[in-house]
């Protein structure tokens, strides 16, 4: 607790020197690798995590199966703390010969990941209007050409708004594979704590959150790039009352056939 | 209507958390007490000693030992409790006058209490480093021949294979060695620097980052890393799979057991007492030990009183 407070209250001044002064990074390693291996864990986890998740949801919506499991799944997956997933990987990792890096980081990184990513993709698609899906049957779209150029367009902002907040969380979380025998920015967050040194801490975590934060922003700018024009909800008023991306309805305004470009 | 019943809902969980908080807090006086008698009163009122351990279960009962035998020579005696802290919690604690008697380990101690110092693998050297960065207001009786110091552990069969038995018989074999290391280690002088850099010259061909713990010891089994940074009392070195390497050029500093007490309650007597328990004790003790708390998951209170019944101490 007092160390927490110690980290808020140390003078900002002391943390721009220790970014201007690399000799400090002796142990933890300069700040463009680590900022990479961070970058790399972080697109290759939340990628596999897009490719697993968006199709299982999609095909499951569609058909209305399995609401009670993925429910189940979703909850399971936050339910378990992602250290406490990175602890067991990594000695099953070793003793199968994988050694330290990388899979305990990505498997530990991808379990976070799905749950956000699933959920919202379910949501979307359950919730994209029935008269619409009815409208393209009945023009005699096969169901497979309902889920790709109907329902998914439709359910885009949903799912992508979960993939960006998955993201997001992936990147800050990558900091723990750095005290599982890995690297990456949250070297710095190990080696200030671990010398006492709460200018490193703090610095660490300044990288890490505009790491978050640049990635939050290229994705919102990819969204508005992808996302169809008739079916973006950013330009129109929230209604009133706690909403969370997971359970906000899609907009269905667009009435033209849309394509998803992307995948 | 929404921000009403929000709030309304918010309050509740608040308060419980508050109520948990408070509870907990007014549990602490008495929480690591296992020695009975005399738990009244948090503060060091001077009748009472308070004994303050650091956050790790060695120090834990360590301190319960000397607690318990205090206790045998007609003590008051207390163990605080951790409270997750290490000495940068313990020797403000120390010097406040919450705590009384602290058991800590002479290099590390003086390293933590005077940085600037040079380490020394001699105990007696040791020793003296520490009580000239104690002060006047602490006083360090004398130290056991029990020690808990910084360890370069080898696989059993890496050694045999290559003929190892001292730090220095790594150069021959540098080039395959993954070094294993806490996060204080790598940029210490008296850990990896000082085998890479002026005392051993060495060149290790990668360099892990990781605390003492499960992962570190399954990658030393897995030949992900062959030599890591150990303790002497680790009860994974009881188990015979790893070997210690010795120290041929005197890095690593030597860190005996030593009780040290606030000078205000230092007298001659209870100094005598510290001392009358630490001539007795040993590493394999402290070994032994921890291999009771961290792998048959025993609590040190017991292992305390069964170390000190067999000794015929209580």
């Amino acid at each position: 607790m007092s160390a927490a407070w110690a980290v808020l209250a140390a003078e900002p001044s002391n943390v721009i020197e220790w970014l201007q002064d690399p000799a400090q990074r002796q142990g933890s390693g300069d700040i463009p690798s680590q900022l990479w291996i961070t970058l790399w864990h972080s697109l290759v986890a939340t990628g596999v995590a897009v490719v697993v998740a968006v199709p299982l949801a999609l095909v499951l919506a569609h058909y209305r199966k399995a609401e009670l499991l993925s429910a189940w799944v979703v909850n399971i997956g936050r339910v378990i703390p992602t250290v406490a997933i990175i602890g067991v990987v990594v000695l099953v990792s070793l003793r199968n010969g994988y050694g330290f890096e990388p899979w305990p980081i990505l498997i530990a990184l991808v379990a976070m990941a799905l749950p956000p990513i699933f959920a919202n993709t379910y949501t979307a698609v359950r919730g994209v209007d029935e008269s619409v899906v009815g409208a393209a049957r009945a023009l005699g779209t096969t169901e497979a050409s309902i889920m790709g150029r109907v329902e998914l367009p439709l359910a885009s902002p949903i799912i992508l708004a979960g993939i960006r907040v998955a993201a997001v969380q992936v990147v800050a979380t990558e900091v723990i594979g750095a005290f599982f025998g890995g690297e990456g920015l949250g070297a710095y967050i190990r080696q200030g704590i671990g010398n006492r040194d709460i200018h490193e801490v703090q610095a660490g975590a300044l990288i890490i959150t505009a790491t978050a934060m640049t990635l939050d922003l290229a994705l919102w700018l990819f969204t508005r790039a992808v996302v169809p024009k008739g079916v973006r909800t950013s330009r129109r008023p929230r209604p009133p009352g706690p909403t969370t991306p997971a359970v906000a309805t899609p907009a269905t305004t667009g009435t033209e056939p849309a394509v998803l470009a992307a995948r | 209507m929404t921000t009403t019943r929000t709030r309304r809902h918010g309050a509740l969980p608040l308060l419980a958390v508050l109520a948990l908080l408070l509870g907990a807090c007014g549990s602490d006086d008495d929480g690591g007490s296992g020695s009975g008698g005399g738990s009244e009163g948090g503060e060091a009122s001077g009748e009472t000693l308070q004994l303050r351990p650091q956050d790790f279960a060695e120090s834990v009962t360590l301190t319960e030992v000397y607690a318990q035998f205090l206790e045998s020579k007609g003590y008051d005696t207390e163990v605080q409790n951790p409270d997750g802290a290490f000495r940068e919690g313990v020797y403000p604690a120390l010097e406040g006058g919450e705590a009384d008697i602290v058991i800590d380990y002479t290099g590390s101690a003086a390293s933590f209490l005077d940085p600037e110092g040079t380490p020394s693998p001699d105990a007696e050297e040791t020793y003296t480093r520490l009580t000239e960065a104690l002060g006047d207001s602490l006083e360090a009786a004398a130290f056991s021949p029990a020690e808990d110091k910084n360890a370069l552990v080898v696989l059993k069969s890496f050694a045999e294979e290559n003929g190892l038995t001292k730090i220095s018989d790594l150069a021959e074999v540098q080039d395959q060695v993954t070094f294993g290391g806490s996060a204080q280690c790598i940029e210490r002088e008296d850990c990896l620097l000082g085998y890479q850099g002026d005392t051993y010259g060495l060149t290790f061909a990668d360099v892990k980052t990781l605390d003492y713990g499960p992962p570190l010891a399954a990658g030393l089994e897995s030949g992900d890393i062959q030599a890591a940074q150990y303790q002497t009392t680790a009860p994974e070195i009881d188990s015979g799979k790893f070997v210690v390497l010795e120290d041929d050029k005197g890095l690593l500093s030597a860190d005996n057991v030593v009780p040290i007490v606030r000078a205000e309650v230092a007298d001659e007597e209870l100094l005598a007492a510290l001392d009358e328990l630490s001539e007795q004790l040993t590493t394999e003790d402290l070994i032994g030990w921890n291999v009771a708390t961290d792998i048959d998951k025993e609590e040190s209170v017991d292992v305390a009183t069964a170390w000190l019944e067999e000794k015929g101490l209580l």
